[in-house]
């Protein structure tokens, strides 16, 4: 403690670690003091000569204390003093070896002189080697549980507007897919695999605080660990089973000097291509292939009446149909005004939309004090018109010391608001490519100015999505703040205690405005709707911690932590509506006139937990740790209150032995951990037998009563799920550290996994309950890597990683049924299911083998049909007729039904991979990432949707391709307005393989010299420019490969949603 | 060192924590009382009542039609399906399998009054009110479990059976009961609420049942058991009075039973309030018998109704409010026969209403229990046990209303028994009864129902068996439930 009250501490030259680096600095030399003095007394010290000398940073010549100064291959040494200074005994021929955190490690023989002074040279990837971990750092070597850390330099040359999308691909084990392209939207995060059939997503932790990564920007974040296996992550007990993300947000440095630096991008983003649809020429010709099937249109009164009235009549192979106006003579025009239009949905919907970021952060501090305020603003417009979103936010960070005592606090606020791009139906884009190109965007005569229905149009056209998109108002506004305070006081140099307090607050408004409109006698509004939504929650959490940590007779090396926390979340919603407002321009609820309805509930939760740590290492070789957490929780009831979630692990870093002498090799660690965490993200109450409210009736005056019964069955003993993982690890530095490398091998079992069961019908209310049942297994591997080199003025790297695992749901408890995906569209039924043996969400379709060429291809295969007791044949197919789809008869009985549907492959890849190069040269940087993921299958509902031609929507162009009796060549099934056959029943045709491989990043950067900028009185520029999503190489039809489906239970569904975009970045970095 | 004060301070604030524990840790539910919180007073058990009333009208727009009337009508000979959905072809063929999910929502739905009445029955005593008024609640509630468990009965042989709400699993998972007991439990309730039932309802009240409708139930209940004496003593309670005056509309007026201008009116004993309060809570059965005309009355019903002239020579009258034929045309407020329909199957007017309502919806009561009914079940039960002379006064009744001549003394027992299982046809057609008439009448030995049914043309009479009698009880039950017996699912 006084050691840091007199001291000037040097300053390493990473910014970015500096306060951990003090924090572990002042550790150390403590222990080691402690330690050494020890051995000294036991050993005594060799009689030799007295060397003397001071250690200074190579970098800022300024001197270092606390630097380890040893004898090599004996525990005899010292440390420097607050000048750097020094003094060993040592005898001629000793190698005196000197390293401090950050530094390369040097090695000098005794050789008669008596004064050796060293300056040790920055070292980065020596600067890796401290970890944050759960309630703490640790040094990387140390660790033995399976910890990946995210290169910050990485994560800041991906420029998302969230930082979850930068995330992706930049560490092993960890898969970040986007739900979509939509501005505000965050992304998805799995560790390791879909562990359960709700909630995957980890614990995030904010400088030890739950809270949202979406809302800091990229530039407050200073570190990021992946706690991914349980040695790592029990600590955090019953919430860490979808593993554990720690961010730490960047704090001032002690005496320095403000700092003041300045980030801007610009982004110009556009998707990447359009979905092709035809235009009214071509949709004449699909629209005659579908109107040559209908029997309204091809029957003799159709036709004569078409003809007494003077109608078009249409011919397609040979047969006559009477024609609509608007797909016949589209091109028709009434005093040389064309009737119909030949609108570009997809050039109306889409846009190049802009965005811009700007961030400002000032960091530095006094001589026991140091402050850090940020501020940040994102301006993103969405590729979608009618949708957007901007977040703005500052972060005041501060801490103190005095004598025994350190404070620090932190308070942030954030607030976001967008509007929602405005869609109908199953999937965001299936009105967009479905509308008819005839209909025209504008209309001034209707109700909201939109364009529609056109003469006789007939009934079921699609509507007009600009019209969808842009006529409601679906605006959310969110505001987010975070107050953090810690306390840490030491009582002995050893000893530690430390409290932390957080709470965050997050409030959200959502306001849904529908006007009155006309578009068509099949899509207006009469009267406007309004909806309004307020929810509020809060959270605060208390721990309380004791910290110890000290080194025994040299070699022993014990950590210990015990820890108390309390926790309470807090939500409440309120909801009002109303209809029928006379001013579509003042959207109020007071002036609405019918069905005024409000509503609101609300949500408790608290947590208690003690939790305890113990890291034991032996000379740096031989490393223990043993972590538990028991958790109290008011999600569980009495008996269930209280889960234990247990952990070992150990390592063993061969590469200290002495019989360890591989000179390529520069360190070799192996790693084995063992333990159990735990998911509470269940509903709350199950437990407790609620009297339920709604059941209405009406009374003897005709008005409406409720009434309250008990309708849902509570159950007792519902309880956190829980995940037992196993992992295997090994790290690997070659070549004098120029080349890294980690692999781990993991083994995880989910059991009683929430799953909602059938009860009896019988019961009389619910007729299911949600139980604890499933079992679920996720078996994988995962590697990183990374070579990095200096050849004279290039400095450059090459790293990557690789993450692959399996997935089977071993159990469903006594579930004996399948869970069901849901729909891809109207009435399409599912298309992925969860069921024993089988990957979650495995696509379960009927399997198709070809088009039907000719009648006798019909006849040979209905021949496969069944025979009733009565002798009666049924063919397979009997609705089939040349150009229709071939389905198998899977079960083989003769009858083609829902049991023939079968698993035609799964939404989960087969391995996830990313690799990137760096490239330093001169002042310019060149930064490149791919991503890539194979072997995963695709549900594509776009395909699915526009290739139906079973109606008058608009097709895809390769609908155009579509069998006909002189287009046999292909893969589409004819038209047939009525699909007897059922063509489009979901089937194997619209499963694809969904592999990508992708840049997701490349920046190029230009640092301008220190020369020219000094002259100004300015530190750093460095001005960038770049992308994300440039190239894609992927098979997959549809819009993007990058599809994540709605949940964990239809993953791999593409609904048709918000496509991703491609960017380009254009950006500045200033520093003074 | 300052240290010391600092631990004891850090140890008080653990403590601090560590004493709140308890209580922090329990969170009652915001959003809903528990069941130890409810049961207070009696808003708390007039509110459990409420809710068992409400699955009477199923909450749902469809559900009345798909899941309530549907599964109680669709297999009698009176009616034709004439749509095209397979599941409900297959109920009316006799064709269906235990995994129709209709058959499920009408099978959980007669448990739902069972499972709310037993929480009433049990809740209502811990409430603090008038001791009478809480025991006429009591009694409510049983009335309903003594309905739940008499539509089950009617429509399942084996049915899972709950005494009490279940506390355990193992009483959640219940077996399957002897009828007779659960016969003995219906009974029991029927009386007690009799016995502790208002009269009559008035105001905001009208439409809760009353001791009318228990009495009429039990009678109808002692009927499907063959119990005719007692069936008859308990129906002239309800015929002499005791319970309160009923009678039957002036022929004019017959209408008014379903079509929503005079609800709870003077015939009425018991009726399913709807009110388009809320688009969902009505029921859609002018949609579906004139916009969709899936529920088509058959040729045979329609013979019922012409095979005799009213007293004035001309039909029926009671046919121009119940049907419609081509063979029988006529303008009826909606329109004529070729106006409404072109498929050629007789259409259904009963239930509907005189005019078209936005969004196809009607909002016309149902009536579960009329004063006709009891009239004509009396009329049954007294011709079982005292002959046909001694019944003829109530089935006259409700011929004179309908202006039909009356039937003449001197009939046989058996020669009656005809003459009344035509009347009920023709009176009460369309009203959830003839089928469940045709399966009590075989049971009791006076017809043999394939014979009827194929008789009457019924679709699917050929392959009827037995078993087709009732309802199997739903596949899934098996699936969940081990304590059921498989061989006893049909």
């Amino acid at each position: 403690m006084e050691l840091q009250q007199k001291t000037k501490i040097a300053e390493p030259q990473r910014a970015f670690h500096h306060q951990k680096m003090r924090w572990i600095a002042v550790l150390l030399v403590s222990m080691m003091t402690a330690g050494f003095g020890l051995s000294a007394d036991a050993f005594g010290q060799t009689g030799g000569e007295k060397i003397t000398g001071t250690v200074i940073f190579k970098d800022s010549q300024e001197p270092i204390i606390g630097a380890n100064v040893f004898i090599k291959g004996t525990t005899t040494g010292t440390v420097t003093d607050f000048d750097g200074n020094y003094v060993l005994e040592a005898s001629n021929g000793d190698v005196i070896v000197f390293s401090f955190i950050g530094t390369k490690q040097q090695e000098h023989l005794v050789s008669g002189s008596a004064t050796l002074n060293i300056a040790l040279a920055s070292d980065d990837m020596m600067l890796d080697e401290f970890v944050v971990v759960g309630y703490g750092l640790q040094k990387k070597s140390d660790v033995s549980g399976s910890v990946s850390t995210v290169n910050m330099d990485d994560l800041a040359k991906t420029k998302s507007a969230d930082p979850i999308q930068s995330l992706q691909g930049l560490a092993s084990g960890v898969t970040v897919t986007s739900l979509s392209g939509e501005p505000g939207t965050e992304a998805q995060i799995n560790i390791r695999g879909v562990t359960t059939l709700g909630e995957n997503q980890p614990l995030i932790l904010i400088d030890g605080v739950p809270g949202s990564l979406s809302n800091l920007s990229q530039e407050e974040i200073e570190s990021v660990s992946v706690l991914k296996d349980a040695a790592a992550s029990a600590i955090y007990g019953t919430k860490a089973a979808g593993g554990v993300i720690l961010v730490q947000t960047k704090r001032g440095e002690r005496d320095k000097d403000f700092k003041v630096s300045y980030s801007m991008n610009y982004t110009l983003q556009a998707v990447d291509h359009f979905y092709e649809v035809a235009d009214v020429a071509e949709y004449k010709k699909i629209y005659a292939m579908v109107a040559a099937t209908d029997p309204s249109k091809t029957s003799d009164e159709a036709i004569a009446f078409a003809e007494q009235n003077g109608l078009p009549i249409g011919e397609f192979n040979g047969t006559r149909f009477a024609a609509d106006d608007y797909a016949w003579n589209y091109d028709r025009t009434e005093n040389g005004v064309p009737v119909y239009a030949n609108t570009n949905w997809q050039d109306e919907m889409f846009r190049t939309s802009g965005a811009q970021q700007h961030s400002l952060l000032i960091t530095g501090g006094g001589k026991n004090s140091n402050m850090s305020l940020s501020g940040n603003y994102t301006d993103q417009t969405g590729t979608l018109i009618g949708s957007g979103f901007k977040k703005g936010g500052f972060r005041f960070t501060s801490d103190i010391t005095k004598k025994w005592l350190k404070l620090g606090q932190s308070v942030s606020y954030t607030k976001r608001n967008g509007s929602y791009f405005n869609s109908v139906g199953y999937g965001q884009m299936y009105d967009v490519v479905s509308a008819i190109p005839h209909v025209h965007v504008y209309n001034a005569d209707n109700d909201g100015g939109y364009g529609g229905y056109i003469n006789d149009m007939p009934e079921g056209i699609r509507a007009n999505p600009v019209a969808r998109a842009l006529l409601p108002t679906a605006d959310y506004n969110n505001e987010y703040l975070t107050v953090n305070g810690n306390a840490e006081i030491t009582f002995f140099k050893d000893l530690k205690y430390k409290l932390n307090v957080g709470y965050q607050s997050n409030n959200n408004y959502s306001f849904d405005f529908t006007p009155t409109y006309y578009v068509s006698p099949q899509d207006f509004r009469d009267e406007n709707i309004l909806n309004e939504t307020r929810t509020r929650s809060t959270e605060w959490i208390a721990e309380n911690l004791l910290m110890y940590n000290k080194l025994f007779g040299g070699r022993h090396q014990f950590d210990a932590l015990l820890g108390y926390s309390a926790e309470q979340n807090k939500f409440r919603l309120l909801t009002a509506q109303g209809e029928d407002n006379p001013y579509n321009d003042l959207p109020v609820l007071d002036l609405t006139t019918k069905l005024k309805e409000v509503g609101s509930n609300g949500l408790e939760k608290t947590m208690l937990s003690t939790f305890g740590r113990i890291n034991y290492t032996l000379d740096s070789k031989y490393h223990l740790q043993a972590s538990f957490r028991r958790d109290g929780s008011s999600n569980f009831g009495s008996e269930n209150r209280y889960g234990f979630f247990p952990s070992v692990s150990a390592a063993w870093n061969i590469s200290q032995e002495d019989f360890f002498n591989i000179p390529l090799i520069s360190d070799l660690k192996l790693r084995a951990s063992f333990g159990q965490l735990g998911n509470d993200r269940i509903p709350s109450y199950l437990y407790i037998q609620a009297i339920t409210g709604g059941f209405f009736y009406v009374n003897g005056l005709n008005e409406l009563i409720t009434g309250m019964t008990g309708f849902n069955l509570a159950n007792q003993d519902i309880k956190w799920e829980t995940t037992t993982t196993s992992n295997f690890g090994i790290d690997l530095r070659m070549w004098n550290d120029r080349l890294l490398f980690t692999a781990d091998y993991f083994l995880k079992t989910t059991k009683d996994i929430l799953v909602d069961v059938n009860l009896p019908l019988s019961y009389g209310g619910a007729t299911s309950q949600i139980m604890n049942a499933a079992t679920v297994d996720n078996n994988g591997f995962e590697f990183s890597g990374e070579w990095r080199e200096k050849i004279g003025e290039v400095k450059y790297s090459i790293g990557g990683n690789f993450t692959a695992y399996k997935n089977k749901v071993v159990s469903l408890g006594t579930r004996t049924e399948p869970i069901w995906g849901t729909d891809v569209d109207w009435n399409s039924g599912s298309v992925t299911r969860t069921a024993i043996g089988e990957s979650i969400s495995e696509f379960y379709v009927w399997k198709t083998a070809g088009i039907f060429q000719n009648q006798a291809e019909i006849d040979e295969w209905n021949k496969q049909g069944s025979t009733d007791e009565n002798g009666f044949f049924s063919p397979l197919q009997p609705n089939a007729e040349p150009g229709d789809m071939r389905f198998v008869d899977v079960d083989g009985n003769g009858v083609l039904d829902d049991k023939d549907r079968t698993g035609l492959g799964s939404p989960i890849p087969d391995f996830t991979y990313s690799f990137n190069i760096r490239l330093d040269y001169k002042g310019f940087d060149f930064y490149a990432l791919f991503y890539g993921v194979q072997g995963n299958q695709i549900f594509n509902g776009l395909k699915y949707r526009s290739e139906r031609l079973d109606n008058y929507w608009n097709y895809s162009a390769d609908a155009l391709n579509a069998w006909t009796p002189t287009n046999t060549n292909t893969d589409i099934p004819r038209a047939t307005r009525e699909d007897l056959n059922g063509n489009r029943r979901v089937s194997d045709r619209f499963i694809e393989d969904g592999s990508y491989f992708r840049l997701r990043t490349l920046q190029i950067g230009y640092t301008l010299p220190t020369a020219v900028l000094s002259a100004i009185n300015i530190d750093k520029v460095r001005v960038y420019v770049g992308g994300n999503n440039l190239f894609t190489a992927t098979k997959y039809s549809g819009y993007d490969p990058e599809v994540f489906g709605d949940n964990v239970l239809n993953r791999g569904v593409d609904y048709g949603r918000y496509p991703l975009f491609r960017s380009f970045i254009f950006g500045l970095d200033l520093t003074f | 060192m300052k240290a010391k004060n600092i631990i004891i301070a850090s140890l008080l604030l653990l403590s601090f924590l560590t004493a709140c524990k308890k209580e922090f840790l329990i969170e009652d539910n915001p959003n809903e009382p528990t069941t130890a919180q409810f049961w207070r007073n009696e808003t708390d058990a007039r509110s459990s009542i409420v809710a068992l009333y409400a699955p009477l009208n199923f909450q749902y727009r469809y559900g009345f039609f798909e899941f309530g009337w549907g599964p109680e009508n669709w297999k009698s000979d009176e009616l034709l399906y004439g749509g095209e959905y397979p599941v409900f072809y297959q109920i009316a063929n006799y064709i269906n399998t235990p995994e129709v999910y209709e058959l499920m929502e009408f099978y959980n739905n007669a448990y739902q009054y069972v499972n709310r009445a037993n929480q009433s029955i049990e809740g209502i005593p811990l409430c603090t009110m008038d001791e009478n008024l809480k025991a006429e609640m009591i009694a409510e509630a049983k009335f309903f479990r003594a309905y739940g468990y008499f539509k089950l009965l009617r429509n399942f042989q084996h049915i899972p059976f709950y005494e009490r709400s279940p506390e355990t699993t193992e009483e959640i998972y219940a077996k399957q009961a002897d009828r007779a007991v659960v016969w003995a439990l219906i009974e029991a309730d029927f009386l007690e609420a009799i016995e502790k039932l208002p009269a009559s309802r008035a105001g905001a009240e009208v439409g809760r049942v009353t001791k009318a409708a228990a009495a009429s139930f039990l009678g109808y209940a002692y009927l499907y058991q063959q119990k005719y004496t007692e069936a008859a003593s308990v129906l002239s309670r309800v015929e002499s009075a005791e319970f309160g005056a009923y009678s039957l509309l002036a022929i004019d007026d017959y209408n008014q039973n379903w079509d929503g201008s005079n609800e709870n009116n003077q015939e009425t004993i018991w009726e399913i309030q709807m009110h388009n309060v809320k688009s969902d809570a009505t029921n859609i059965l002018q949609a579906e018998f004139l916009s969709w005309q899936e529920a088509n009355a058959s040729e045979w019903i329609f013979d019922r109704f012409t095979a005799e002239s009213a007293l004035d020579g001309n039909t029926d009258p009671r046919y121009f409010k119940s049907m419609m034929s081509p063979d029988l045309d006529f303008q009826a407020p909606l329109g004529t026969y070729s106006e409404l329909s072109s498929s050629g199957n007789n259409l259904i007017l009963k239930h509907t209403t005189d005019q078209w309502v936005a969004g196809n919806r009607n909002e016309n009561n149902y009536p579960l229990m009329r004063y006709a009914d009891v009239l004509l079940m009396l009329a049954e039960a007294v011709n079982e046990t005292s002959g046909a002379d001694a019944a003829l006064p109530y089935i006259n009744q409700v011929r004179e209303r309908a202006l039909m001549p009356d039937l003449p003394t001197g009939l046989s027992k058996e020669a009656f028994r005809e003459k009344l299982m035509n009347e009920r046809a023709v009176e009460l057609c369309f009203e959830s009864r003839r089928w469940y008439d045709l399966v009590r009448w075989h049971e009791a030995g006076w017809i043999d129902i394939k014979q009827v049914l194929m008789q009457h043309n019924k679709p699917g009479a050929a392959t009827f068996d037995e078993r087709h009698l009732y309802y199997p009880i739903p596949e899934i039950e098996y699936e969940v439930n081990p304590n059921l017996d498989r061989s006893k699912q049909w």
